[in-house]
């Protein structure tokens, strides 16, 4: 689906640091799930009073990650009960560990994907988090 | 708005989904105690019984066996597992000790049924040892503490009966991890509710074993091999609330009666 309108090499390259944001801060914060999270936050905070498009877009990146996060942090917490608490290895959390490898892996490639589309000013839209985005971001 | 839910659990149904079909997969199949204990479990179990039986302290009055049988049975009879297919050996010891052996053999020493108020505490007692059997707690354990290449001696002759004792001495004295209790206690809780014989007991064992602990530590070997016992016996506690039963009692012949059936314990014993 085409943008409202068509955005300027300046607003391109603000909206695709937004998904870079997090393929760089996942890469700096593991095994820390949070760190993501926080860059992406910051970065659309900082950007909150840009135009339409790159707010849209960082808003995006943003919502993006709030579901990889909450997979992750489960799995943190988890392998930190097994590293200090009762808890121990099992079929239940490698099937988890392999489920969040697969998962993580799907978004940063879309997220990477992302960054390179919206850089050439295409309005790249994920499956639920754009709905969602359209529904929070107003022009 | 509708579509946008739809999308929402479509992401977590998947996520779990994955999660759900992956877990179906025994990863740890390849563990090597699993793969020691189905191919040598048997073998282990008959020499350790073997050794044990060694020590002439088996009991001999077949009443007495056929009223543990008939306890076991009664704590079995709503769930999957078939008292049948366990091998009860009743030790003459003063001990207050019971245990699982590999390969489904249990040991009881009179020492316990001497101290148990009733047969629901007894049925307890049990249900907790078939839940680490069920489990597979009693192979962990001896990878853990004997290691494998100990019982690969063992099973293939090359090792002494003196460490076939000490095999079963770990498997009578130490005590297995708090999980694994947890496990054996949540599963003898729900054996003994579903039999209609109240968990209640198993706690009033655990606790009364916990205050005699400080006067005959020596005697009460099971509660050194089950740690923690004033707290489990709270969980059961706990537990048994949310469970709902009948009280049917175990047996009907008076606990006293069957208890002398134990003639006094250790070696000056005269059955039958």
């Amino acid at each position: 689906m085409e943008f409202a309108y068509a955005p300027n090499d300046y607003e391109s390259e603000k909206a695709s640091n937004g998904y870079l944001m997090s393929v760089v801060a996942v890469i700096v914060g593991l095994p820390l799930p949070i760190i993501n999270l926080l860059a992406t936050f910051f970065y659309y905070m900082g950007n909150r009073k840009s135009t339409f498009f790159v707010r849209w877009h960082c808003l995006q990146a943003l919502l993006s990650q709030i579901l990889i996060v909450a997979f992750n942090s489960a799995g943190f917490y988890w392998t930190m009960s097994i590293i200090f608490g009762d808890n121990h290895v099992d079929n239940r959390y490698i099937a988890y560990i392999i489920t969040l490898l697969v998962f993580n892996l799907i978004e940063f490639i879309a997220t990477l994907v992302a960054a390179i589309q919206t850089r050439k000013g295409k309005h790249v839209q994920f499956f639920f988090f754009a709905p969602l985005t359209n529904l929070i971001c107003k022009a | 708005m509708g579509k946008l839910i739809f999308q929402f659990l479509l992401i977590v149904g998947s996520f779990l989904g994955v999660w759900l079909l992956l877990s179906q997969i025994n990863f740890l199949e390849g563990d090597d105690v699993e793969k020691f204990a189905k191919e040598n479990e048997k073998r282990l179990g008959s020499l350790i019984l073997k050794a044990i039986k060694s020590t002439g302290k088996e009991t001999k009055s077949t009443e007495l066996k056929a009223f543990v049988d008939s306890i076991g049975s009664r704590v079995c009879e709503k769930t999957e597992i078939k008292f049948d297919s366990i091998k009860v050996l009743i030790i003459r010891s003063s001990e207050v000790n019971a245990f699982a052996l590999p390969d489904h053999h249990m040991v009881i020493y009179t020492g316990l049924l001497e101290d148990a108020k009733n047969p629901e505490e007894v049925a307890g007692v049990i249900a907790h040892e078939i839940a680490h059997m069920e489990k597979n707690h009693v192979m962990k354990k001896l990878g853990k503490e004997i290691g494998l290449s100990m019982l690969f001696a063992i099973v293939g002759g090359d090792a002494g009966g003196e460490i076939i004792k000490q095999t079963a001495h770990t498997l009578s004295s130490s005590a297995f991890d708090r999980t694994q209790e947890q496990e054996a206690d949540d599963f003898a809780v729900d054996a003994m509710a579903k039999a209609n014989i109240d968990p209640e007991h198993l706690a009033n064992f655990l606790f009364r074993l916990s205050q005699q602990g400080d006067d005959m530590p020596d005697e009460l070997v099971w509660l050194s091999t089950h740690p923690d016992s004033k707290d489990r016996a709270t969980e059961i506690l706990k537990k048994k609330k949310l469970l709902k039963f009948d009280t049917i009692p175990v047996l009907k012949t008076p606990w006293k009666e069957v208890q002398k059936l134990t003639g006094g314990s250790d070696d000056d014993e005269s059955d039958d």
